[in-house]
């Protein structure tokens, strides 16, 4: 207990009995009604001791005055006396009365309802079971109270004595029971537009009302409005229980109780106390932190309250005044609240004065935080802590096993504290220290966006590195308080991978070791980005047991990882690859093709294929497959590389397959190119393909590279690329004898516009029919001449070489039948003329039975094409005729309707219409349109 | 901190808005719960936080939801903003008050208090843009940063893959945007279209079942403080070798 108020005397022994007070704050003046109808103003005296009084009206009302209320900005006193509402003007010294509501005569009581959503002031009324609402507004041409509908629910079947507004929210008692009000500006009336069109009158303005009831009473009744703390008390007997500004009960129950020592007549509340009025002039004095009893004083015949200035309360006596001020005994009552551990209401009454240096209300809160702390309230404590901006470092020398060595320990840490304590510490500190970072990033990324719109100052900069330093050690700490904390270690990450983050690349590094914490090692290398020792990580625990599963697999880590890095660090790329290639060649082939992103794309393929040279040239094939199939490059250097390689593989292959299966290409036994088991198989068909759809490698070198005595497909399609069909065709026929096959060659070649590629039918029909017989006259080609002459030596060596060991039979009944099948595509009658003269006729039949049948067709289509001409001919025959029977007669008269002189000798045209100009002025006129 | 005031403005105004925003939400509420004063059963709020990259459509996303409205205009967010819809989930009434953020935003502008108390957060990108899927990891830590929830492990988040109308300009196969959640706790994803409606109505449905359960079960979990602390260093190095997270 400790004096909070003194009283003082503000009048004393007034002739007559004071029935109300109202206080006007911005005039610093009490306003005190009389039973007679009086009005006594008292302000405070010039030399700043006591009050004196400054007013007197006699006349104010001729009944007793039992309510005043000042309303400040509308320069309005409003008064209730003998039932009627009457508002006086509160500049004016005879407090002149400026209306009075008529409607209501038996006024009860009434408020003042200011709704949030318009500055308008409102009084809500109450007489004779009703509440009324009315607006202060202009009404021909002068201020005056207008009713406005107020719809209600009637709850309650008593008058209303006792009414208080909050926001929306309107509280008053009727009987022995509390309600509410929920109050709703009646929105379909506002916008309803108006149908007749006396738009003189707008549309009424209209309320509704949600009553509910709250609780009962049996005594005086008594609401508080509570605003600051957004609360409102209510007097229930002896007890004020409290709701918050909805009017809604706290859920766990009557946490928000006073208890005065008997029924009070009145409370008020003066932050942060309740005064109460009790009975024989008793005044008790409440805090409202734990209700604790905090001062009781007796003021002969005490009966009424009254709010003045903050920490001033007024009390009335029947013919006495008082003013009961804390200012007076602030400063001890502060230290002896703060002594007593009483930081709560220490601070509120600092906050409520102007008495109190920053620098001191600081001090208690740091004070008050400290204390909370050590009270184990952490999170409160922090709360306060940021609200007075405390250095970061204060706070967290608090917990010295976050801090590194070497700052200095202090006494009442949290390791004295007990594991579970700590724990909850920390997490508050977690919190805490997640807000201040984000402040300070926030504050750092303005800087930086200043300096980028060159707005920055020196001053900034100053400021921004302070900043930076202060990040740095939150964020450090905010890493240990996570690591710490073992429900958040899914933090750690994100807390590493924040861009913003600060934390010094050593002290995280050093921190993750010792916690043996290797997978927020590896995201705190990849945030920053080095590379090395991130790679070398997943290297390292790739070769582990015991490794984190994070660490499964680490080699498609290490892939992607490289996928992501780019052109820039290719060396570094590279270095890593070749283990990744080393391991898993599928994978390490994935890091150059990856299509996820652009990344591997970019890469500098001429740098990829020369390391794969070297490094790995297993590798070189899937690579370049991937870059010209899939990614289309057109440069011959990769085409040429990835036919060597593919080249130098099947030869390879091929000399251990046909060591493995010695008759594998045996006359009886043929595999197809392609075919072939295993591996050889594969790249012999992707050989093919390749072969097939590229046109930027050069044939004459894969001839040389390609291994004798065999790859004949390949060579086939080499030669068809030089247009050498006849040694093509030749391998096809002779050495494959695949028929098919070269058949999809000369579909793969044939083409009718070209000179050479037109005859390859031809030449296949003569391959088979003439087997041993290379060179077709229309077709030789002079070995000097072409630039391939090397190739055509290696060439004619194998034909040669085949040519050696047999002579081949020739195939007159294929060649028949090829004739029969492309007899459009074949010119007819060369080939008719190859057939060896011993043909029997029976074998030519069907040949010469398409032959004719081709023939016949193309014969009628030509017919029709003839006729078809010959009709388009007549046609234009017919109208050179026409033109031609055209009669000009050019006269002496005849004149040129250009320049309008004779026409004579000169040239000239003729209109369609029939007149003439001379063709110069026609050009002429016609130039002059066209300029 | 006494720099950059004039830049402080701006975001004074934001949290002054959306305070009132929040005023009017509590007088709506309790109005609505006094009419509803007959049904004993509490009505529940859920906070949805919806986080991306700037254009990806948080805010056509939540039109569609709440108002069935698709705008092609493109109007960027300033601060933050929320609208509410009452959802049914096993005939319990659930408000989901959607608060739509500003991708133009940089992390940080929205302030801790913001991110605190989300029940859920709902990240956003744009399947046609690979960009806006990059950054999914860097709000994803900007928000448990700040938001520090209590068991960041099983925080509930849900991705939403919007703008799968424009299929041809897909940049984000459906298989990417599922091995990311992956790596993130089996977070579930959506692909949605706000313009065409698709699949909006199911994700937001599954939001709301989720934040709902992991409410229900974090009163459990957590009755005063967290309880799962553990106090024997032993069993702490211990889990910390077999992190299978």
């Amino acid at each position: 207990m400790f004096d909070a108020y003194t009283p003082n005397e503000v009048a004393l022994r007034l002739p007559v009995e004071v029935t109300c007070l109202a206080f006007h704050e911005s005039k610093q003046t009490l306003l005190a009604g009389g039973q007679a109808g009086h009005l006594y103003a008292y302000s405070i005296s010039a030399n700043r001791r006591g009050f004196e009084l400054t007013n007197i009206c006699k006349t104010f009302h001729k009944k007793a005055v039992m309510e005043l209320k000042v309303c400040q900005r509308e320069d309005l006193l409003l008064c209730v006396s003998d039932g009627q509402l009457m508002a006086h003007r509160l500049s004016d010294p005879e407090y002149k009365v400026e209306t009075l509501i008529h409607k209501i005569k038996k006024v009860q009581t009434f408020a003042r309802f200011s709704p949030k959503t318009s500055g308008d002031l409102y009084v809500i009324v109450s007489s004779v079971k009703r509440l009324y609402l009315f607006k202060w507004g202009e009404k021909d041409g002068h201020k005056e109270f207008i009713e406005v509908a107020l719809d209600y629910n009637p709850e309650f079947g008593d008058t209303p004595t006792h009414i208080k507004c909050v926001g929306e929210m309107v509280f008053f008692s009727a009987r022995n029971q509390y309600y509410s009000m929920t109050m709703q500006k009646d929105k379909i009336a506002a916008r309803t537009p108006p149908d007749d069109k006396s738009a003189t009158s707008p549309i009424p303005e209209g309320w509704n009302g949600f009553v509910k009831s709250l609780v009962n009473f049996n005594c005086k009744p008594g609401i508080i409005p509570m605003i600051d703390r957004r609360r409102v008390a209510f007097v229930r007997n002896e007890t004020v229980v409290t709701t918050d500004i909805w009017g809604n009960r706290p859920v766990n129950g009557f946490s928000d109780e006073y208890k005065f020592s008997e029924v009070p007549m009145q409370i008020v509340y003066d932050s942060p106390y309740l005064v109460g009025m009790l009975s024989k002039g008793r005044v008790e004095i409440r805090s409202i932190f734990d209700g604790q009893l905090v001062q009781t004083m007796s003021l002969p015949k005490a009966m009424t309250l009254c709010n003045g200035a903050r920490g001033q309360v007024f009390v009335a006596a029947t013919s006495d005044i008082w003013i009961m001020d804390t200012s007076q005994n602030l400063r001890k009552n502060v230290s002896h609240l703060i002594q007593e551990r009483e930081f709560e209401m220490a601070i509120q009454l600092a906050d409520n004065s102007n008495l109190f240096a920053d620098e001191h209300k600081i001090e208690i809160k740091k004070k008050a935080a400290l204390n909370l702390f050590n009270q184990k309230k952490f999170d409160e404590s922090f709360a306060l802590f940021g609200e007075i901006k405390t250095e970061v470092l204060t706070i967290l020398r608090m917990f010295p096993e976050l801090l590194p060595d070497g700052f200095q320990k202090v006494a009442g840490t949290v390791s004295d504290m007990p594991a579970n304590d700590r724990m909850r510490a920390l997490l508050a500190l977690g919190n805490y220290l997640s807000e201040i970072r984000t402040e300070h990033a926030k504050h750092i990324d303005l800087y930086h966006r200043l300096r980028a719109s060159g707005q920055a100052k020196k001053a900034d900069t100053e400021e921004m590195e302070k900043l930076l330093l202060t990040l740095r050690v939150v964020d450090t700490t905010l890493l240990r308080c996570y690591i710490k904390v073992n429900t958040k270690p899914a933090l750690v990450d994100s807390l590493i991978r924040l861009q913003s983050n600060a934390c010094t690349f050593e002290d995280a590094k050093k921190i993750l070791e010792t916690e043996g914490r290797l997978r927020s090692l590896f995201i705190l290398y990849e945030s920053r980005k080095k590379h090395e020792m991130a790679l070398d990580l997943l290297i390292e625990q790739s070769s582990r047991p015991d490794a984190d599963p994070f660490f499964d697999d680490a080699t498609q880590q290490i892939v992607e990882y490289l996928q992501s890095l780019g052109n820039s660090n290719l060396p570094l790329i590279l270095k890593y690859a070749k283990w990744v290639l080393a391991k898993d060649l599928d994978a390490g082939v994935q890091i150059f093709t990856s299509d996820e992103t652009e990344m591997a794309r970019n890469l500098n393929r001429k740098t990829v294929v020369e390391f794969m040279k070297t490094e790995c040239p297993e590798a070189m094939i899937p690579y370049l497959e991937h870059v010209i199939f899939k990614w289309e490059e057109p440069s011959s250097f990769f085409h040429e590389t990835l036919l060597e390689y593919y080249v130098a593989r099947v030869n390879s292959l091929f000399k251990d397959y046909v060591h493995a299966f010695p008759d594998a290409y045996s006359d009886e036994n043929i595999t197809r190119a392609g075919d072939e088991d295993g591996e050889l198989g594969i790249i012999r068909k992707r050989l093919l393909r390749f072969l097939e759809i590229s046109h930027s490698y050069s044939p004459q070198t894969v001839l040389l590279q390609l291994a004798p005595h065999a790859f004949f497909e390949e060579r086939a399609l080499i030669l068809g690329r030089l247009k050498q069909h006849d040694q093509a065709l030749a391998l096809y026929v002779n050495t494959l004898k695949n028929i098919p096959a070269a058949e999809d060659y000369c579909r793969l070649y044939y083409n009718s516009n070209d000179e050479t590629n037109s005859q390859v039918y031809l030449l296949l029909f003569r391959a088979l029919v003439h087997p041993n017989q290379h060179h077709h006259p229309r077709l030789q080609v002079d070995p000097d001449s072409t630039p391939f002459g090397s190739f055509r030596d290696d060439v004619s060596e194998t034909s040669t070489l085949a040519n050696s060991t047999s002579s081949y039979q020739p195939d007159v009944n294929t060649a028949i039948k090829i004739l029969a099948k492309y007899a459009d595509k074949i010119d007819t009658v060369a080939a008719l003329n190859m057939l060896p003269a011993k043909t029997p006729l029976r074998v030519v039949f069907s040949a010469i039975n398409a032959v004719i049948q081709t023939t016949g067709r193309q014969a009628s289509t030509r017919k029709m094409e003839k006729s078809v001409s010959q009709c388009a001919m007549s046609k234009k025959l017919e109208r050179k005729n026409r033109a031609q029977a055209t009669k000009i007669i050019v006269n002496f008269s005849s004149e040129c309707v250009v320049c309008e002189k004779k026409i004579a000798v000169s040239a000239f045209v003729r209109y369609p219409d029939g007149r003439l100009a001379h063709l110069y002025c026609h050009n002429d006129s016609q130039t002059g349109i066209r300029t | 901190m006494s720099i950059l005031i004039s830049l402080f403005i701006f975001d004074i105004s934001i949290s002054s808005r959306s305070l009132l925003g929040f005023q009017f939400f509590c007088f709506q509420r309790n109005t609505a719960s006094i009419t509803t004063m007959s049904g004993t059963r509490k009505k529940a709020l859920l906070k949805v936080i919806i986080l991306g990259d700037s254009g990806v459509g948080k805010t056509s996303l939540m039109n569609q939801y709440v108002n069935r409205r698709f705008s092609n205009q493109y109007k960027a967010t300033i601060g933050a903003d929320f609208l509410t819809r009452d959802v049914n989930i096993d005939d319990r009434t659930v408000t989901l008050q959607i608060w739509d953020t500003a991708g133009q935003e940089r992390f940080q502008s929205l302030g801790v208090a913001f991110y605190r108390g989300a029940d859920c957060c709902v990240l956003a990108f744009d399947v046609t843009n690979a960009a806006s899927f990059k950054s999914l990891d860097s709000w994803r830590d900007e928000f448990l940063i700040q938001a520090s929830p209590r068991d960041p492990d099983h925080f509930p988040f849900v991705l939403l893959g919007n703008k799968v109308d424009l299929e041809s300009q897909r940049a984000v196969s459906s298989k990417r945007a599922q091995s990311w959640c992956q790596t993130k706790g089996n977070i579930p994803y959506y692909e949605v279209s706000a313009k065409e409606a698709l699949n909006v109505e199911a994700a937001f449905l599954a939001i709301a079942r989720d934040a709902l359960a992991r409410e229900s079960q974090e009163t459990n979990d957590f009755p005063e403080f967290p309880d799962q602390i553990r106090l024997n260093p032993n069993q702490q190095n211990q889990q910390n070798s077999g992190c299978n997270c």
